[in-house]
């Protein structure tokens, strides 16, 4: 494989993040992380600005600042996950949805530390807990603490706890908003912070932002998606108990989608029903009048896409996501790493470049079970007379004569299936969470810098 | 990469929020100037009666404190217990130390405990409207409970 970069045909109209130097990528990325820093420390920041009244002694004032700023950080949650492309888009949906995880946790620990602080040392002041003789501002915080306690436990281990993907997105946004609403209501029960107009207008004003965001997410945006529907043309079922939907806009342009990316798809239902389901679009980005989603039956909704008849309608809320060949138009050349049914967000990527007419060097490793489920193997096959592209198969349960490589994506099949000229491409690895890990370190060993691997954080099963 | 940079925006975010809590803290609690008083005060053993301790307080230049005969500060000491009065108030180092009640009755006299107590006109300013409600509450309770709680409370050292 050749390491030199080479003059690539890129379409005029690619996505926004197509070309842009590092320096322009970086800054809205930089101004996003300060608003948001900016909005968690708001409350304390015109708590300290203000009238400071005589304190209650210093581990009951650094417990109050803790219960703020954890509230601050829990309302801030709906506004990460509410989907705004343009405040998402340089980061990439994948690692806000982490991003959310991580700060809900460390916005419980804050609220958790206020309460833990307050039972040690002011037990008394919290007075008693039977919720009929406490007063009712004690109440909605211990009632607010609980479901935010419940809200990441159910969220963390969901499937440990057999929660339904669809019930448990009903029970986390009921639980969200109601937790969120006590805690507002327990800080101006409580009253202390709040006395000064405008100090109880600062926590209006968080509650009016959130009562907005959760509206934006439950009304404003399935209304546009209802406007903009699709119909199923063709739902076929393809190797290794996946399923491909193809869908055609319905009376309008359609969305423009980059190869890798991903969208929230809902199906036979209503987009107010909220139960739609994130997948990665699977068809070529050149194609615009077809959108393609390769489905393999994992869980509950995943299993019922085969009862999708054609002529029914479907919405799409996207594309999201920054895992894409687009992004990378000055790479020398790329390797695509999946396993299973990772491949499709990559068959999407190899589609792409091939319709576009692609010159660059590329590698494909791809892991699976058995032969006879290897997802798109002809397409590959012939993708491969299209496109300067390599592949490796990587069978854990190969069939009688087999040649080609056996076991799990090891660093040591890595580095036959990548020799060292393809090694200074631009890495995508899609697969499940496991497999990611393990290549994504095996990658390292073999001296692939962090920035040159990319991969979705979704557990999408 | 993003994941760490993810990792590296969470961890910046609560570190400025504990340090705008620690910072909050401090502003909110300077350092005293001159010798540290204690930290706790020792509540004085209550009286038995309710005569003998009023005269004492006048002797000492206190707030005169004209004590209902039968008012009992033991039953207005169960009384404040009843009530949740910790929930916002805090005696010799227990309860709520926003509002802490070591010597009130040093310099308020019954009527004006009583009317802080009741959240009566008088004594509201400065309270938030929440406050004022929740103590309108203790207009309910019978006089003798009150007297009981202004005995108690006039009795509470500094």
């Amino acid at each position: 494989m050749d390491t030199k970069p080479e003059l690539v045909r890129l379409p005029a109209d690619l996505p926004r993040f197509g070309g842009r130097s590092t320096a322009r990528r970086l800054l809205p990325a930089v101004a996003w992380v300060f608003a948001y820093c900016l909005l968690a420390a708001f409350p304390l920041v015109i708590l300290l600005l203000g009238k400071i009244p005589p304190g209650g002694g210093y581990w009951w004032d650094f417990a109050m600042a803790l219960g703020f700023g954890g509230l601050a950080i829990m309302g801030l949650q709906s506004v990460l996950t509410a989907r705004f492309r343009r405040a998402t888009g340089p980061f990439g949906m994948d690692i806000i949805y982490y991003f959310h995880r991580l700060a809900a946790v460390g916005g419980f620990g804050l609220i958790l530390g206020h309460y833990l602080i307050l039972r040690t040392r002011y037990g008394e002041a919290l007075g008693p807990v039977n919720p009929i003789s406490a007063p009712w501002p004690m109440t909605a915080g211990r009632s607010a603490l609980v479901m935010f306690g419940a809200l990441i436990v159910s969220s963390l281990w969901r499937k440990k706890l057999r929660l339904e993907y669809d019930r448990w997105r009903v029970l986390h946004a009921l639980l969200a908003v109601m937790a969120v609403a006590l805690a507002v209501a327990h800080i101006l029960g409580v009253g202390h912070y709040t006395q000064a107009v405008w100090q109880g207008a600062v926590w209006t004003a968080y509650s009016v932002l959130w009562v907005l965001v959760v509206g934006y997410v439950r009304l404003v945006r399935p209304a546009i998606l209802l406007r903009a529907p699709y119909r199923v043309t063709e739902v076929r079922q393809e190797r290794g108990r996946t399923w491909t939907i193809a869908l055609t806009a319905e009376s309008h342009a359609g969305i423009k989608f980059s190869p890798g990316q991903f969208a929230w798809l809902t199906l036979r239902s209503s987009p107010f029903r909220a139960k739609e389901h994130p997948f990665s679009f699977s068809g070529s980005a050149a194609d615009r009048t077809t959108w393609r989603f390769s489905i393999k039956e994992l869980g509950d909704f995943t299993r019922t896409i085969k009862e999708v008849r054609v002529g029914e309608l479907a919405y799409i809320d996207g594309p999201h996501g920054v895992f894409t060949t687009d992004r990378h138009p000055q790479a020398p050349g790329f390797v695509f790493i999946a396993g299973g049914v990772g491949i499709a967000p990559l068959m999407s990527m190899l589609r792409t470049l091939a319709d576009r007419g692609d010159p660059r060097p590329m590698r494909l490793v791809y892991g699976n079970g058995r032969w006879d489920d290897v997802l798109f193997r002809e397409e590959i096959d012939l993708l491969s007379s299209r496109l300067r592209l390599t592949t490796t198969h990587v069978l854990q349960d190969p069939p009688a004569g087999w040649k080609g490589a056996t076991g799990l994506l090891t660093e040591g099949i890595l580095r036959e299936a990548v020799p060292e000229p393809a090694r200074s491409g631009v890495f995508f690895v899609c697969g499940p969470k496991p497999m990611i890990d393990a290549v994504q370190r095996a990658l390292r060993r073999l001296g692939i810098p962090l920035h040159r691997i990319h991969f979705e954080l979704f557990d999408m099963a | 990469m993003r994941q760490l940079i993810a990792w590296l925006v969470g961890v910046l975010t609560m570190g400025l929020l504990v340090g705008l809590a620690l910072l909050f803290a401090s502003a909110h609690n300077p350092p005293r100037p001159g010798p540290t008083p204690p930290v706790v005060a020792v509540a004085r053993p209550l009286p038995s009666g309710g005569l003998a301790a009023p005269q004492r307080e006048v002797e000492r230049g206190r707030a005169s404190h004209a004590i209902t005969p039968s008012a009992d500060p033991k039953r207005g000491r169960a009384i404040y217990e009843r009530e949740n009065c910790s929930t916002c108030h805090a005696i010799a180092g227990t309860g709520n130390p926003r509002t802490p009640l070591d010597g009130v009755g040093k310099r308020l006299n019954d009527e004006e405990l009583k009317a802080w107590i009741t959240g009566a006109v008088v004594a509201v300013d400065g309270l938030s409207p929440s406050i004022v409600k929740r103590k309108q509450r203790y207009r309910e309770l019978p006089e003798s409970d009150l007297a009981d709680v202004v005995a108690y409370l006039s009795h509470l050292e500094e």
